[in-house]
């Protein structure tokens, strides 16, 4: 049975599953889903905790010992098994036979990375699904992200303007971990104690303290740049420096993908057919999802225009390796203006 | 800085400090023993920052005052292969302690003794004597039920508990439990009277402490800190720091024999055996055997995952109603290996609570086993 990770507070006050499993790759939620379970089942009684790790050596049958030998000193326990492959070392023999016959008194909690589609056919999914509460994290981002910041700023009692909730949205780009530090940040900063009204803040307050925590992806960069968001890109390639990146890494994917757009739209014009960009794209692997996106560069842009980028890409190469005076990160500014359009295009 | 001393002397002092010597090491120094020689005594200390043993050999000359550290395990291995009799000389020569002895020749790197880790003094708040053979007859009756590295960091050692002149140790790993006493301690300093004292001594304290102890009545000198355990033989001091956590209640868990429903006696060592014999086809992480009491008669079987099977027929002094029970065979044969009686009782009430194992008319031992689920 699966659970939503913002239902499972409700859902343990109305029932106990014999086992659950927490799954997904977001530290956050998945962190707080595990010990809001660790929790539920101390307040229920169960006061032994095992824990076992199952990495590849792991004897599964640790698992059905634990399961039957009766402790001495308390009724009720937990068995915890860290599972971050999502995958049993003994292809899910022993928690097939643990879920067919489950001991009573005792809460299974099977702590897993991320389960793949292919594992959900497995026999031993099917099994635990059978008998388990399973709580599925996922990353959050864009407009959802912004609602579940507001409600757990007004959990803290806490109220924000949406240019505010922005804020903080871009700085953490998806990092849940830096969202709630913010947030715990700004209540241990501006709540009252004892306050039971909902405390308004400005976007100034928020600016103040929110610290720019985003993680940003190399791969996203261009494409950034790209849909002609240089105010984003600049940030990005800003917090891409400063985490200690190469630059060199950042140049060689540019001149990748600008060498790529350049011979596309040279064909687009040396055909003539300056609107059949379907064709032009015909014969580069291109992930499907980005499509729309260069199909759109292509049309508003001119061969001459590439070929100008990659000789701007060649001068910022040359000034990382020093064969020419300049500082690189600058010149890449400058051509990420040129790619978002705002400049030469 | 030279002097000898006779390898029958110091082989001895070498064997009971070389086992608190861990072999990895955080600390170089660790992995050395220091060697201390002083008003005519020549003491040798192992730490491992937790226990610390000194043994003292006395020394003819009183006239020679120096100390250094030295690579322990290469010492001992030394010594251990010259033979015995002969003299060894100690050179101090630049930080290099140069041994000789016969045609041998050996030279070993040393470090100051000044950076040598040694426990806090401590101050003793009781104290009691015992001997030898006592101690060791309570160690080695409840030893083997302590934890290793469980989370409950306080099983991971032996619980003594003084009581007037009674001594009891207790060990547990959550699924069976050991408990010893005898009653023959001796001057008693500052141990308040009617009133439970309790310490928990490590699970590495309590194997070298073992190794410290032979079978003789010689009467040895414990005295207890806040924080530490100390005892005083002969020539030898062993302190061990104590496990800072409240043990669980033990006497909650002993179920009284009154109590108990089903009644069993049996032959220990004809059940032992038994077994012994099917754990042979148990798995080594599932020891689950089943037992099935009928009138003086038990039948134990035990399968594992290849569909073996193995199955003893044991007579036994038993009449009651029939009733099949499920316990981990290695504990039952932990417990039957303790009792040093030939005759044994089981003590149980259903096949959900514990059972109780003790020699027959004697409760100086016991030991009580949870079941397993089959």
């Amino acid at each position: 049975m699966q659970i939503k990770p913002e239902q499972l507070r409700n859902d343990l006050k109305a029932r106990q599953y014999p086992v659950y499993m927490v799954c997904g790759d977001e530290p956050l939620q998945h962190r707080e889903a595990v010990d809001m379970l660790r929790k539920a089942a101390h307040f229920y009684g169960y006061e032994e905790r095992d824990v076992y790790h199952a990495d590849a050596h792991f004897d599964w049958n640790n698992l059905l010992t634990a399961a039957n030998e009766l402790s001495l000193f308390a009724s009720k326990k937990i068995i915890e098994i860290h599972m971050p492959t999502g995958k049993p070392s003994d292809k899910g023999v022993a928690l097939i036979q643990y879920c067919e016959n489950l001991p009573p008194d005792i809460i299974l909690i099977i702590i897993a990375g991320k389960i793949e589609a292919a594992t959900k056919k497995s026999k031993w999914y099917k099994a635990v699904d059978a008998v388990a509460g399973i709580v599925t994290v996922w990353s959050i981002d864009g407009q959802y992200l912004n609602q579940w910041l507001q409600r757990r700023l007004q959990a803290k009692g806490l109220s924000l303007q949406t240019d505010s909730l922005q804020l903080i949205n871009d700085r953490v780009e998806g990092n849940l971990l830096a969202a709630d530090q913010e947030i715990e940040k700004l209540s241990l900063l501006y709540t009252v104690a004892g306050s039971k009204q909902l405390l308004p803040l400005d976007y100034e307050q928020v600016a103040e303290a929110v610290f720019d925590s985003a993680r940003y992806n190399l791969f996203d960069l261009f494409d950034c740049a790209l849909s002609g968001d240089l105010k984003r890109a600049s940030r990005m390639l800003y917090g891409l420096q400063r985490e200690g990146l190469s630059i060199i890494l950042i140049m060689s994917l540019f001149a990748k993908e600008v060498r790529m757009l350049a011979k596309m739209s040279a064909i687009l014009y040396a055909g003539g057919q300056q609107d059949n960009v379907e064709v032009a794209m015909k014969g580069f692997y291109i992930f499907p999802k980005r499509k729309s996106l260069l199909a759109q560069a292509l049309r508003s842009s001119r061969p001459e225009q590439w070929q100008q980028l990659l000789k701007q890409l060649l001068q910022a190469d040359k000034m990382a390796k020093g064969a020419e005076p300049g500082d690189p990160w600058d010149m890449m500014q400058l051509i990420l203006a040129a790619v978002a359009g705002k400049t030469y295009l | 800085m030279k002097f000898s001393i006779g390898i029958d002397d110091l082989l001895p002092a070498l064997q009971s400090v070389i086992g608190v010597v861990e072999k990895r090491q955080t600390l170089p120094i660790l992995s050395n023993i220091l060697v201390n020689i002083s008003d005519g005594n020549f003491a040798v200390t192992g730490t491992d920052l937790e226990v610390e043993i000194t043994t003292i050999i006395p020394l003819e000359d009183t006239s020679i005052n120096f100390d250094f550290t030295v690579p322990a395990k290469k010492l001992f291995d030394i010594c251990k292969n010259l033979d015995a009799g002969i003299l060894l000389n100690f050179e101090l020569v630049d930080n290099k302690l140069i041994l000789k002895a016969k045609k041998s020749r050996f030279t070993l790197i040393t470090l100051s003794a000044e950076n040598f880790p040694n426990l806090d003094p401590m101050s003793s708040s009781s104290e009691f004597s015992i001997s030898q053979h006592d101690l060791k007859f309570v160690l080695d009756a409840t030893q083997f039920s302590m934890a290793n590295q469980d989370v409950r960091y306080y099983l991971n050692g032996l619980l003594f508990e003084i009581y007037n002149d009674e001594l009891r140790t207790i060990a547990t790993d959550g699924h069976r439990l050991a408990f010893s006493y005898v009653d023959s301690l001796t001057n008693l300093i500052n141990i308040p009277k009617d009133t439970i004292q309790q310490l928990i001594v490590p699970r590495k304290a309590i194997t070298e402490l073992n190794r410290l102890l032979s079978d003789t009545d010689e009467i040895i000198n414990v005295s207890i800190s806040a924080s530490h355990l100390n005892i005083i033989f002969k020539h030898l001091s062993f302190t061990t720091k104590l496990i800072d956590g409240r043990f669980p209640d033990y006497q909650r868990v002993i179920p009284a024999t009154e109590l108990c429903t089903k009644n069993i006696i049996a032959d220990r060592q004809v059940l032992k055996q038994s077994l012994s014999r099917i754990a042979v086809l148990s798995t080594e992480k599932y020891k689950a055997a089943r037992l099935e009491f009928k009138e003086n008669h038990l039948i134990a079987v035990v399968h594992n995952p290849e569909q073996e099977e193995a199955e003893e027929h044991i007579v036994i002094d038993y009449s009651g109603e029939e009733f099949t029970i499920g316990f981990n065979i290695g504990y039952l044969v932990d417990a039957l290996n303790a009792v040093k009686e030939d005759q044994v009782t089981l003590s149980l009430t259903d096949s959900n609570s514990s059972c109780l194992i003790s020699g027959l008319n004697n409760d100086s031992v016991k030991y009580v086993v949870m079941p397993m689920r089959i």
